[in-house]
């Protein structure tokens, strides 16, 4: 679908559906903007990214292992 | 008459030198007083009235550190001329990018509720009612950007942070024992390196990098238009807010210390309000200093917070997102700025609301986001293509990546401590 239709479709239906489409098609083209990241990925930024991945999983393990806890404790 | 006459060269080549200081300085002094906000301030009471003077040492350590962060932060959006979360999205691409903004703007909005906690709480001493503390506060707030000048909105928040002084005419007034503290500047752990006392390093490390900082300051130093012949002058801002806050910290910390200290154990208080409420019968004086440096941190705080979500998300999304537009030139960008301070002053109000459990969420929530806030800009330091003859020289990565290290861990070791404080016998 090309801009302008995209553009186009906004102006039909509710409100917060024609806000919904807004915000997706806004999302889009920044998702489109940026698809390319510029930093050169050498093997230094490509481990750095690759632990900092590892890092949050752990973390989100962490959290949803202390909210099961909470839950069956209650 | 040769020297009088160099005298006066010199004396000229200052003057100039301090009007152009005192034209650029701001960004640097106003993220680095509001880094000591309401959180940071209760923090550096608890840790007077439990340690005494005994880790004011390891304070004026910190100072450095968040001047390196900063730093780093001013020579990328001075060169970059982009905010911290533009970076983000440009450097990385979209799934970093969507990561850091969502988790910032999330942080900010916990954040900010528990400035509003510290701020009431403040002036719940003098007996005025939370609600009028959050609409008052919300009032201000927007009538501080409303005027449409970054220059105006800049010099309203130094007053701000000029009052947050107010903890060292205080401190004076207690007669401190300058002899205790000066032995105190000698690093050392009273009765050991105890579970304990390393709960309260983390907790006061936590407070001195915080992820909002990173994006506020770059953010600030575009939106007022640094550019990298500026970076000289913004250095030395940074340098004077880090000095600033390491000030402000140890003056909290000598004045609970002095007051609220009993040797061996101390005692422990929940937040800088109580400690207020504990000294204001007293020493009336004293313990309305208190109350008032924790509004005020609260407040600084609330303001560059807020901003500092609604710069990034001004820039991701393209909107206008500069102080100096009008409210009608950039809609999005204050209605975000609005939307988040009333939500947040409105949850403080609610009834039951678990807003200590939100407090400590805040914690956990920040670890999330600052070491990947924390690698990226390491990174982005050391593009050549991107920074020039600005990137990182091999002693400036050094140094940094030793304080992202300890910070990464320390930060971590800090939010399992409040997660599972078991675990460290606390």
């Amino acid at each position: 679908m090309s801009e302008v239709d995209e553009y186009s479709d906004l102006s039909e239906g509710s409100l917060v559906g024609r806000t919904f489409k807004g915000w997706t098609a806004k999302i889009k083209e920044i998702n489109k903007r940026y698809s390319q990241p510029r930093l050169k990925m050498t093997p230094l930024v490509k481990v750095s990214l690759l632990v900092l991945r590892l890092y949050l999983i752990m973390l989100v393990v962490i959290l949803v292992y202390k909210f099961y806890t909470v839950v069956s404790f209650r | 008459m040769q020297p009088v006459a160099n005298f006066f060269y010199k004396y000229r080549r200052f003057v100039k030198w301090l009007s152009l200081y005192l034209a650029l300085a701001g960004p640097g002094i106003i993220v680095m007083v509001a880094d000591n906000d309401a959180g940071g301030i209760t923090t550096y009471a608890a840790t007077g009235a439990k340690f005494g003077f005994n880790l004011i040492w390891f304070i004026i350590l910190l100072g450095p550190m968040a001047f390196a962060v900063q730093e780093m932060c001013v020579r990328l959006g001075a060169v970059t001329k982009r905010g911290h979360a533009e970076a983000i999205f440009d450097a990385f691409g979209p799934f970093w990018g969507w990561f850091s903004l969502m988790d910032l703007g999330f942080l900010d909005f916990l954040t900010l509720i528990s400035e509003f906690v510290g701020m009431t709480a403040a002036l719940s001493v003098f007996g005025v009612p939370p609600v009028v503390t959050v609409i008052g506060v919300c009032i201000l707030m927007i009538l501080i950007v409303m005027h449409g000048r970054y220059w105006t909105w800049e010099k309203l928040v130094l007053l701000f942070c000029g009052l947050n002084l107010i903890y060292i005419p205080a401190t004076l007034l207690l007669h401190p024992d300058f002899g205790a503290i000066q032995r105190a500047l000698i690093p050392s752990f009273p009765n050991g390196l105890s579970p304990e006392i390393f709960f309260f390093l983390m907790a006061n490390i936590g407070t001195t990098i915080a992820p909002w900082m990173l994006f506020f300051h770059q953010s600030s130093v575009v939106d007022k238009g640094l550019t990298e012949k500026d970076i000289p002058f913004a250095r030395w801002d940074t340098l004077m807010g880090s000095v600033f806050v390491v000030c402000v910290a140890a003056f909290v910390m000598i004045l609970t210390g002095t007051l609220l200290y009993k040797p061996p154990n101390g005692i422990d208080i929940g937040n800088a309000a109580q400690a207020a409420h504990a000294i204001i019968g007293s020493y009336p004086l004293v313990g309305a200093a208190l109350a008032i440096g924790l509004f005020d941190a609260g407040l600084l705080g609330a303001i560059c917070i807020s901003l500092a979500s609604s710069w990034a998300m001004g820039e991701v999304f393209g909107w206008a997102h500069s102080i100096n537009n009008k409210i009608s030139e950039a809609p999005m960008f204050y209605a975000y700025y609005f939307l988040s301070l009333i939500v947040a002053g409105t949850v403080v109000l609610i009834p039951g609301a678990p807003l200590v459990l939100i407090t400590l969420f805040v914690q956990v929530i920040a670890v999330t986001l600052l070491p990947a806030a924390l690698v990226f800009l390491i990174l982005l330091l050391n593009q050549e293509e991107l920074m020039g003859k600005y990137k990182n020289t091999f002693l400036q990565n050094v140094i940094g990546l030793s304080i992202v290290t300890m910070i990464v861990v320390l930060s971590t070791l800090y939010a399992l401590s409040v997660l599972f404080p078991e675990m460290f016998h606390l």
